[in-house]
Order: structure tokens, then sequence, then C-alpha cells
């Protein structure tokens, strides 16, 4: 339902103020809340003395919209008498719409789980005796004052009321009869029998039983839920110190014997912990030496409960042969390991609060190496990207450095050249040399700069739909000042359509091939660029009727600071532009490669994936007179 | 050397470079200004308007950009961009941000002097337009909206014969994608380059010999277009 109307839900139990319910009821609660955390729910348990005031309340809180209860069978005479929590519930959400769901009648068996032996109870029952023997003295003496009889039974209803506070319900039902025989017999006329003249008196015993026993059930629920408070606040401050412990950890191993340490001081039994080894089977972190650990058994349940991540062995339905209690340690993004605690008998562990408690120490063992972990990894994440930023501040500012110098002693010869045409012979041939160095320098540096962003990732490629002939034309462009003895020829498939990169780096791409080209080969010698579709690709090549390459060198020629031997420019390049032609293709999904050409000379072909839904311009288009 | 008188102002930090701009400025007859930040470049193009900026991206300081947009408030005249070539983000936001064009270091002094002229033309030339332009072979009679090469007419659609206009009256200067978006078809769809890219492809085959190695049209790449200036 809540899956359907995608929304939010929460389970809640109400657990009522002052009733102490049996463990097996409580058993089931805990599997039921269970399944609808599985379930997706949150899960809360609240305590009150009005369930259904109590659920409402809550669910204002939460601004509820629904809510959904279950209704059982109950005999009419009952529902007569006492209104149910589904009628309360009704008579007053108020806005919030209830929903009742017909609950099962449950035949389940439930494990009916042997209560501990009541320690035998004679010295209590002795000092009721003892209590009630001294109100009798006092009371007679007393009588012998002449004291009323009323204020006598005030005595023995004293010493029964303290014997009830004091030793609880089985004394105070003795001494009561105690009393009532006592007063019975010495005070009440005629003496010393059991008889009684008048009627009244029966009254008095019955008030007497009566107040004994009432006051001895309200101590002794006292006494329980006294106990129950000291209890839980114990635990409740274990979980505490073992979450405070754990924050100030790190490290898996300082985690788990922590942990392990203070769940064994809590149990006073024996544990044992597991995390996932790097082969994805549990390992023993802590209590290795434990006779847990080194049962053949163990390892395997272990095991089972991490990858089921489900509680299991001893005192359970699943695997109860095992040594102990395994506990799944389950974080946020999966089972981590499991912990496994072993006391004396299965009494311990199969009290649901017990469990209850060693499920929430699991959990905070669970939280902890993943928030040490996540430590961890945020640390490296911020290393990697100071280093990135220290990186790039450097690339940039040598960028400037040396780019300015280089700008300066450009400008300044290109300016000398330009501005004094008097300057003739060696002297111009030298400026022409400075000039085009610097340029030369000034490309190599782009290079290395140009290798450095794509290598260190930095470099997302703007892809847009383009045409390859811009691209092709505009590095042609850029090129034409290195290329002027080269004829280009251009042949682009008609068909082709528009492509999906990062034109910068595609014109990048290109001019250094063609630069490469113009390099490695004599001056004159003809370079063809041909752009086809083939299937689902697009293959650019360049290819020059040169020397073209050694064989055997295919390859590396993309090596970075690889330069060819074959011409006598060759070792006048950076041997950085095919590994940057390699890179961008990467970038873009892509191939290079280079082969030698039938009839001599070097090619190299780009291959390039066809983009889906490419927009529905072909080149053909252009074809047709407009 | 052009006797021309105009003066500019040169915003530029670092020293080298500033003393072979304003050797080659000075040579060429051009008055020269110099600031060595942005702050100072502003006073004294309050103080002195000048005919042309040269400006530096890369400013300590207030930033080329910051200077460009305080400059553009109220000053009119062309302001030259120079920028490094992984920049092309910041020439294109310069550009729209009223730039009319930009140099990339390393650069030549021909090519600088170049973009002065075509700037300094543009400036002068606001408001009393030829009828008819000519570049090269190309001619476009804005009077009677016909189109030739080399005497040949050709037949343009109206959106064709808008973008060449477009070129043609801004010829040597770089226009940007976002501008030609916004002039031919209008303020919205700035985005959808591909459409341009087409349209000029297009064009190309009408007016080029060879569309893939255009000698009027030119991509400058992640940019915009320049149409050639002579």
């Amino acid at each position: 339902m809540a899956a359907a109307l995608d929304a939010p839900w929460v389970a809640v139990c109400v657990e009522k103020t002052g009733i102490a319910s049996d463990p097996a009821a409580k058993q089931r609660v805990v599997d039921h809340l269970r399944l609808a955390e599985r379930l997706g729910a949150e899960t809360v348990t609240l305590t009150g003395t009005d369930v259904s005031e109590t659920i409402l309340d809550f669910a204002r809180t939460l601004n509820v919209t629904k809510i959904f209860v279950g209704k059982t069978h109950s005999p009419r005479w009952r529902r007569v008498l006492w209104k149910s929590v589904v009628e309360d519930l009704l008579d007053n959400s108020g806005e919030i719409d209830v929903y009742v769901i017909q609950g099962q009648e449950e035949h389940r068996q439930t494990e009916v789980m042997p209560r501990p032996a009541r320690r035998v109870q004679w010295r209590d029952s002795v000092a009721a005796g003892g209590v009630v023997a001294a109100a009798s003295l006092l009371a007679t003496w007393l009588h012998g004052l002449h004291v009323a009889e009323a204020n006598i039974v005030m005595i023995f209803l004293a010493a029964v009321a303290f014997v009830a506070f004091q030793f609880g319900r089985g004394p105070a039902i003795q001494a009561s009869l105690a009393s009532v025989l006592i007063f019975d017999v010495f005070f009440v006329p005629p003496q010393f029998s059991l008889t009684v003249n008048d009627t009244q008196y029966l009254f008095t015993f019955a008030v007497m039983l009566a107040i004994g026993m009432l006051i001895s059930t309200l101590t002794a629920r006292l006494q329980s839920q006294l106990d129950s408070g000291r209890q839980r606040e114990r635990r409740t401050l274990a979980l505490y110190r073992l979450g405070k412990q754990l924050g100030g950890l790190a490290g898996d191993i300082f985690l788990v014997g922590a942990a392990g340490q203070h769940v064994r001081e809590m149990v006073g039994g024996e544990v044992a912990i597991y995390l996932e080894g790097d082969d994805g089977l549990p390992v023993a972190m802590f209590g290795e030496e434990a006779s847990i650990a080194k049962h053949p058994r163990s390892g395997p349940t272990a095991h089972w409960v991490m990858t089921h991540d489900r509680i299991a062995g001893r005192g359970t339905d699943t695997l109860p042969s095992a040594v102990a209690l395994f506990i799944p340690l389950s974080g946020s993004q999966g089972p981590l390991g499991a912990m496994a605690v072993g006391v004396e008998g299965t009494d311990w562990l199969l009290h649901p609060e017990h469990r209850q408690w060693l499920e929430s120490c699991a959990s905070q063992l669970a939280i902890a190496p993943e928030r040490d972990r996540m430590t961890v990894a945020a640390g490296d994440a911020r290393v990697k990207a100071e280093a990135e930023q220290v990186r790039s501040t450097l690339l940039s500012s040598v960028s400037h450095d040396l780019k300015t110098p280089l700008a300066a002693i450009a400008g300044a010869s290109s300016s000398l050249l330009q501005c004094t045409p008097a300057i003739e012979g060696t002297s111009r041939e030298l400026l022409e040399t400075i000039s085009e160095e610097a340029h030369r320098l000034n490309r190599l540096l782009e290079n290395i700069l140009q290798i450095s962003r794509l290598d260190s990732g930095a470099v997302t490629p703007n892809t847009q739909w383009h045409l390859l002939e811009d691209i092709v034309g505009s590095a042609l462009h850029r090129t034409k000042d290195n290329r002027e003895h080269h004829p280009v020829t251009v042949r682009i498939d008609p068909a082709m359509p528009l492509i999906f990169v990062d034109g910068l780096l595609l014109e990048q791409a290109l001019v250094n091939l063609l630069e490469n080209a113009a390099r490695h080969t004599p001056a004159g010698t003809p370079i063809e660029i041909v752009g086809k579709v083939d299937g689902r690709e697009v293959t650019i090549s360049v290819a020059d009727a040169g020397p073209g390459l050694v064989p055997g060198t295919e390859e590396k020629v993309f090596d970075r600071y690889y330069r060819g031997t074959a011409g006598a420019d060759a070792g006048r390049g950076s041997g950085l532009g095919l590994a940057i032609c390699r890179a961008i293709m990467h970038l873009h999904g892509g191939t290079i490669t280079a082969f030698a050409r039938a009839g001599g000379g070097a090619e190299f072909v780009i291959r390039l994936p066809l983009a889906e839904n490419t927009p529905p311009f072909l080149m053909d288009h252009f074809a047709q007179p407009a | 050397m052009p006797a021309n008188d105009h003066l500019v102002l040169l915003i530029e930090d670092e020293e080298p470079i500033r003393r072979f701009l304003r050797a080659t400025l000075v040579t060429h007859g051009y008055r020269v200004a110099e600031a060595t930040t942005g702050e100072a470049g502003l006073r004294m193009a309050a103080d002195q308007p000048p005919d042309l900026v040269i400006l530096d991206l890369g400013l300590p300081g207030l930033d080329g950009q910051d200077v460009l947009r305080r400059l553009r408030e109220w000053f009119r005249h062309p302001v030259l961009i120079l920028s490094a070539r992984d920049q092309e983000k910041q020439k294109i936001d310069a550009l729209d941000a009223g730039a009319d064009d930009y140099l990339t270091k390393p650069f030549g002094v021909g090519e600088l002097l170049a973009r002065m002229r075509t700037a300094l033309r543009h400036a002068h030339s606001k408001g009393v337009e030829a009828a008819v332009l000519a570049i090269g072979e190309v001619r476009i009679d804005l009077a009677s909206r016909l189109v030739s090469r080399g005497g040949e007419p050709i037949h343009l659609t109206p959106l064709e014969y808008k973008l060449l206009a477009l070129f043609m009256r801004n010829a040597g200067k770089v226009l940007t994608h976002r501008f030609l978006l916004r002039e031919v078809w209008g303020p919205h769809d700035t985005h959808e380059t591909h459409y341009l890219r087409v349209f000029v492809a297009t064009l190309r085959r009408k007016i080029e010999l060879d569309p893939a190695q255009p000698r009027y049209l030119l991509t400058e790449q992640g940019v915009g277009y320049r149409f050639a200036a002579e």
C-alpha cells in the first residue's frame, strides 16, 4: 500500500507501561518489526498508558495521513465491556484516516520459553514469619493496654503490607494468612479457638487478605518495572559508551577490538567478530583465540549470516547447532560481517531484550567501519583534489610564465621584420629564424601542456554537432603557414552526417596530423584527407605520399616522445603530436591507427563512432540546388 | 608608413609585450598610451578617450573581463583582446561582452595591424555604409540584393543572403556563434549552433571554390566565423 502511494511508512509498537508482556509476545513483536523494517518501514517502539492515545499523539507529530491497524477477534461480551484499541482510534483519530485490517487468529506455535526457576524462598518466608511474630507481640502488648480491636487489626495490616513490600507476593500471602489466624485465635473472642463469635470478623479477615495481596501485587509490579528500567538504563548506557568509544577510533582492528571487548564484558561470555575479507569470506578479527572462532562450523555460519543478512545460530531456528548466536553486521552499503556471541545455556540469548541489545550493538559496530572507510575515502578524495588543484595551478602558471616571454620574442622579431624593410640578407634570415623558432617553441609548449591536461583527466570534451568539412577547413587554415609546399586534397563523403565531437580537439588532432605529414615529407609531397562513413563509424584518413613509416613502428609512433628516424627534419617535432591525437580520440571513444600506404607513404586513420540521433542534415542536402 | 594619428590605449601588465607593441604602433604612426593595471587603464580611458583599446585578458587585480565590462558601459570605440590559446571560453565571453576582436598570443605584428585596421574601419564607417561591398571575387549589392562571384550571379535563399550580408558588412572581424544566431534567427535559439554550421556550409558551397579549403568564410574553431578582410 505504502509502495503504491509512494509514501514513507512507520511501523509502531506500543508497550503499555506497567504491564510486563510475556516474552513470547515480545519476540513476536520484535519479529514483526524486523519484517516491517525489511519492507522499508521505519520502526518505532513507544511507551504509554493508553495505546490509542499514544499512537495518535505520535501520528500527529509525524503528520501521518493514514493509520492501518490490525483487528483481532475478541468475544462479544468483552467488546461490550471494554472498548478495543481500534474503536478508540476510530473515535479520536480526527483528520487521520484509519484503516482496519482483519487480523488472523494466530495459532502459531511459539516455543514456550522455560521460565527461570525461582529460587527457594524459604528465607523470605522465615523473615515474613518474624515480622508477623513481632506484630503479634506488639498487638499482645497493646491488647493488654485495652486498645480497640480495630487498631490491633491495623498492626497486622501494617505487618502484611511491610512483608508484601519487602518480600513479595508469596510471603505476603503467607503473612496475611498467619496474621488472620493469630488475630482470630488470640484476639478475637472466644480466644484460643478458631471459632468466631461475630461474623463481622470474617469481613476483617477478608480485607486483610485482600490488602496483603493487593500491596504485594503492586509492589511486585513496581519492582519489576524498576528492575527492567534499571536494566534498560544499564544497556542504554553500555550502548552509549560503545558508540562513544567507536566514534573516537579509526581502523577496523581497533574498532572491532573495542566493540568485542565491550560486548564481552556486558554479556559475560565469549564474543567473536568477523569482517568480510577481500575474498568475500568472513575473517575473525576479534576473539580468534576464543572457542567460537576455533569451532569448524563457525566460519560457515558467519558466512551464511553475512550473506543472508539474518540472525542465526544457537537460540534461533536457523543453524541452531552452531556454538554461538551470530548477528549480521549490516552497513548501509551491504553486509560487513557478523558478530558471534556465546554464553552458558540458551536462556540469555533467547531473551528478546538481550537479543535486541545485541542487535543494537551490532548495528553500532557496523556503522563504525563504514564511517571509518568513508572518512578515509573522503580524505583520499580531498588529497586527490588538492593535488589536481596544485597541478592545474602549476600548469597555468608555467604556461603563463613561459608563454609571455615567447610572445614577446615572437612579437618583437616580427615587428622588426615588418617595420624595418632595410634589414636584408643574413640579418633578415637570422630574424626570421628567431621568429619561427619562437613560434615552434610555443607549439611545443602547447603540446606539453595539452598532453598533461589530457593525462590528468581534466579535459571534458565540449561535444557539439559539427560538420567534418568545417573542422577540416579550419585545421587547414591553421596549418597553412607550415605546409605551404604541400598541396592538400580533401574528399568527404556526400552522405557524411553531422558528427558529435569537440570541434577544437578534433581540429587539434587534424592539425597535428597535417603538421606531422608536412614535417616528414619532402616539399611538394601531396597530402590527402578523406572522410567516409563506414557502417556505424566515421573514418577520417590523412595520408601522404612521403617516405612512409619505418616498418614495425606503426604502433610506436603514438608513443610519447617517439620520433621517427626517417626524414631530415624528423627531430623537429615535439614527439607528442600523435600521442595527443590518440588521447583525443580516446576521449571521443574513437581510435587512431597508422598504416604504410600501398603506393608508399604514411596513412593515419581516425575512427569515430557515429552518434545516435544524428540531426537530419546530410551533405547530400547541399548538393541539391536550393 | 601611414600617419594616422589614432590614439591607442594599451592595457597590459607584461613589460616586454608592452615594449614591442609600443615600438610597432609608434612606427606605424599611432599615438600610444600605456596602463599596467585594469584600474589605471579605466582611469586613463576616461581622462583621454582613445580611438582603440588593446586589452590583455590576464591582468593582475581587476580582471580583463571586468575591465571590458566597465569600459563598455560608456566606451564606444573598438577594443581588441589579447589571450592565450587555451582560453576559448574567455574569448567568447569577451566578444559577447562587447570586444571587437581578439589575438591569440603569440601573434605576428602583421596580424595585429590588420585587426586594428579592420576594427578602426568599422568604427568609422558606422552609419555611412556603401551600397556595394566587394571582397576578392565576391560582390554583394545591398541595394538590389544581388550577389555574384567573379561576375557570375549567385542565387541565395533569403536567410543565406542575410547571413552573407552580415558577414561582408563585418569583413575581417570575428563573429561569435551567439551573435550570428541572434542577428539572423532572432533572440531565441542561441544554442542551436549546428543550424548555423549547416547554413555556413551551404553558403560556402555557393561562394567558395573549394568549400573544404575556404578562402572567404573562415572558421574560428570554438569561437565563431570570420569573413576574410581582403
